[in-house]
């Protein structure tokens, strides 16, 4: 058994010296190869790049476990009296909410009005924000200078403003900012935080996708409850955010807290919830549409690769004939001829693989340069790819290297 | 599975070379390479049935050199076909060696090949591409031989035929005679016992064919077993013995010396 295991592997070294031996030939095969590698790891790259791309905008903007309840206008032809009598989403809800719902980590309610702010030498309407401590963990925003807004402010409707970073400079400009008081909807607020600044490229001609987060001008939500000014209908707030304790049990936490809501809406569905799991998984399926249509364009490149292959081995078929009759005068068996071939056919695969990863990885690079957007290599892209390669290989090869194995010796040593 | 085992499954398979000889009551077998007895062979060419051997008896003592000769078509080369194992007989037996060869698979008569036949070719076949040490280790690749044997052997029998300052060459780089020295040091290199060559001088002039058939005697002299298929008759005058085929059929069988 030794003795045949190492004649196949003479074969295959036989297989490989013949590669070397006819450099064209094997060239032209590796080339088909190297390009359809090539094209399967770039598109792997682009899809890759894409997939990061969207996975970073969620988590800076707090991630899959968020799931976002909004208002729900009913159309007034239809309301009824105890429609009307509910008026959308209030602080209530969400106090609500933190009590009840058990599969919920953070409630976070937003609520948003136009104000005048002033300060020396700044004077304008700006959007304001009445938040709780909660967004910060629920955003992963932080204060990079100061501090958030605290329980305490909530519990004091404290007059306490915390500034995005834009708006910090737009307003204050290179002075200090913490300490100082400005003026919100006529009333005087100590500025005890400026939020980081937040920053996400999707390439470099695209405006910041996150700059709308430097524009906040946050203040307690219950300071602008109970001190800014508003009738009854504005005191209906934007949105209620909601982190889930794991993403495993988002769709019992939605059941819950439509639940809840339900309740205290008294029936009344004019809300709506939105479940970021949800949302990703719908854009993953859409991408996925792209990821198939990349694959098959990178899979039909590589079976070009690989029928260039057989050709290259069937056209040479003719000039080997009488070689493998030899061979088999030698004593070579079919199985010796059959390896010999296939080595042949997988180590230009092999070869051209290889080196299709490399040139893969430098279309990549050049793809994220021109279209300024990151395109991500990864090990597994390579291993993929080389992986394809082979099996084309081995695939294509197999015709080839079974017709010369089955080769009549007599007919092959006769043949001119 | 052991590696006895194993050796032991492809003795029964009767490709093993260790295959102690059966016991032939005949006295003329015990010293007998080739037995052949009522060898035919028949190709279908469609509807037509082509005999190209019509029962052949041959035998060939070990240590003979043998010139087997006749017309195109006569069937020579197919004679030559069945004893070099490429081919198998329609009907009859082959005994080779002792070993009764006649109903072996491919498989077994690959390996038959490669240990007990050498060949030498009117058109040398060897390999354009490899030296001339590649082309003669061949046979010993396919033997599963180990790297450094394969490299001594091929040596050694490149030596025999006084080209071993030329194994790394290619057979482009040589004469039409170097050549055929070459393939016939491929043909020794697993010491076979027969030694079967087919027109080996008919690509070369007749100075370079002399120079051959110098080698063939040689080699006879130190009791090795050849065969040459040939049409020449100065070439088969050189043989101790000359088969002549006719029409399939053993014509002439003549012994001189």
């Amino acid at each position: 058994m030794r003795k045949h295991l190492s004649s196949l592997w003479e074969s295959v070294i036989d297989g490989v010296v013949d590669i070397n031996s006819h450099r064209s030939r094997s060239f032209l095969q590796v080339v088909g190869i190297i390009l359809g590698v090539a094209s399967v790891v770039a598109t792997f790259g682009l899809i890759e790049g894409g997939k990061r791309q969207m996975t970073r905008i969620y988590d800076e903007t707090g991630g899959i476990r968020k799931m976002r309840i909004d208002n729900k206008q009913t159309t007034d032809a239809t309301q009824t009296a105890t429609e009307k009598a509910s008026h959308g989403l209030t602080y209530d809800d969400s106090l609500v909410l933190r009590r009840e719902a058990r599969l919920v980590d953070i409630v976070e309610p937003t609520m948003q009005r136009e104000a005048p702010v002033r300060a020396p030498g700044f004077e304008k309407t700006l959007e304001v924000s009445g938040v709780t401590w909660g967004y910060e963990p629920m955003y992963n925003f932080h204060p990079a200078e100061g501090r958030f807004i605290t329980d305490e402010d909530l519990a004091r409707s404290a007059k306490v403003v915390v500034l995005g970073s834009k708006r910090r400079d737009q307003i204050f400009g290179g002075r200090p900012a913490l300490g100082q008081t400005i003026s919100v909807d006529g009333s005087s607020y100590t500025v005890v935080g400026v939020m980081e600044k937040k920053e996400f490229y999707f390439n470099s001609a695209n405006d910041n996708a996150l700059g709308w987060m430097n524009d906040f001008v946050f203040v307690p939500i219950t300071t602008m409850l109970n001190r800014m000014s508003g009738d009854r209908r504005a005191q209906r707030i934007a949105f209620i955010n909601v982190q889930v304790r794991d993403v495993k049990d988002m769709d019992k936490a939605m059941e819950e807290v439509t639940a809840i809501l339900r309740r205290t809406h008294g029936g009344v569905l004019d809300f709506e919830v939105f479940n970021r799991a949800d949302q990703m998984r719908r854009m993953q399926e859409q991408g996925r549409i792209y990821d198939v249509t990349f694959l098959v364009c990178g899979t039909i490149s590589l079976l070009v690769g690989g029928i260039v292959i057989m050709n290259i081995l069937l056209a040479s078929f003719n000039e080997r004939v009488r070689e493998v009759g030899t061979r088999k005068a030698l004593g070579a068996t079919g199985l010796n001829i059959m390896a010999q071939f296939l080595v042949e056919s997988v180590v230009v695969t092999i070869f051209g693989g290889l080196l299709g990863v490399a040139l893969g990885g430098a279309f990549t690079r050049a793809i994220s340069n021109l279209i300024q957007q990151p395109v991500v290599l990864t090990p597994a892209n390579a291993i993929v790819g080389l992986t394809f390669a082979v099996v084309i290989g081995i695939f294509f090869g197999f015709y080839p290297a079974i017709k010369a194995a089955r080769l009549n010796p007599i007919a092959a040593l006769r043949y001119e | 599975m052991t590696d006895s085992a194993v050796a032991g499954l492809f003795m029964t398979l009767g490709a093993a070379d260790s295959r102690p000889e059966p016991a032939v009551s005949d006295a003329v077998a015990t010293s007998s390479l080739i037995r052949l007895s009522g060898v035919t062979k028949t190709y279908d060419a469609g509807d037509l049935a082509v005999q190209a051997l019509r029962g052949i008896d041959l035998v060939v003592g070990k240590g003979q050199m043998v010139a087997i000769s006749g017309p195109s078509g006569s069937g020579k080369s197919t004679l030559m076909h069945i004893l070099g194992c490429l081919d198998a007989p329609t009907e009859g037996s082959y005994s080779l060696d002792g070993q009764d060869v006649s109903a072996m698979s491919g498989f077994q008569l690959a390996g038959v090949r490669n240990r007990k036949i050498g060949f030498v070719f009117q058109t040398f076949n060897l390999l354009p591409k490899a030296s001339l040490l590649r082309n003669v280790e061949l046979p010993m690749l396919y033997a599963g031989i180990g790297g450094a044997e394969r490299r001594e052997g091929a040596l050694q029998a490149l030596a025999r035929v006084s080209l071993v300052d030329r194994h790394k060459h290619r057979p482009s780089e040589l004469s039409g005679g170097q050549r055929q020295r070459a393939a016939i040091a491929r043909a020794i290199v697993m010491n076979p016992s027969l030694i079967l060559a087919d027109e080996p001088t008919g690509n070369l002039d007749s100075k370079t064919g002399a120079e051959i058939l110098g080698i063939f005697h040689e080699m006879h002299g130190r009791g090795e077993t050849i065969v040459i298929v040939t049409h020449d008759p100065r070439i088969a005058e050189q043989c101790q013995r000359i088969v002549r085929i006719v029409d399939g059929q053993i014509e002439a069988d003549e012994r001189s010396g």
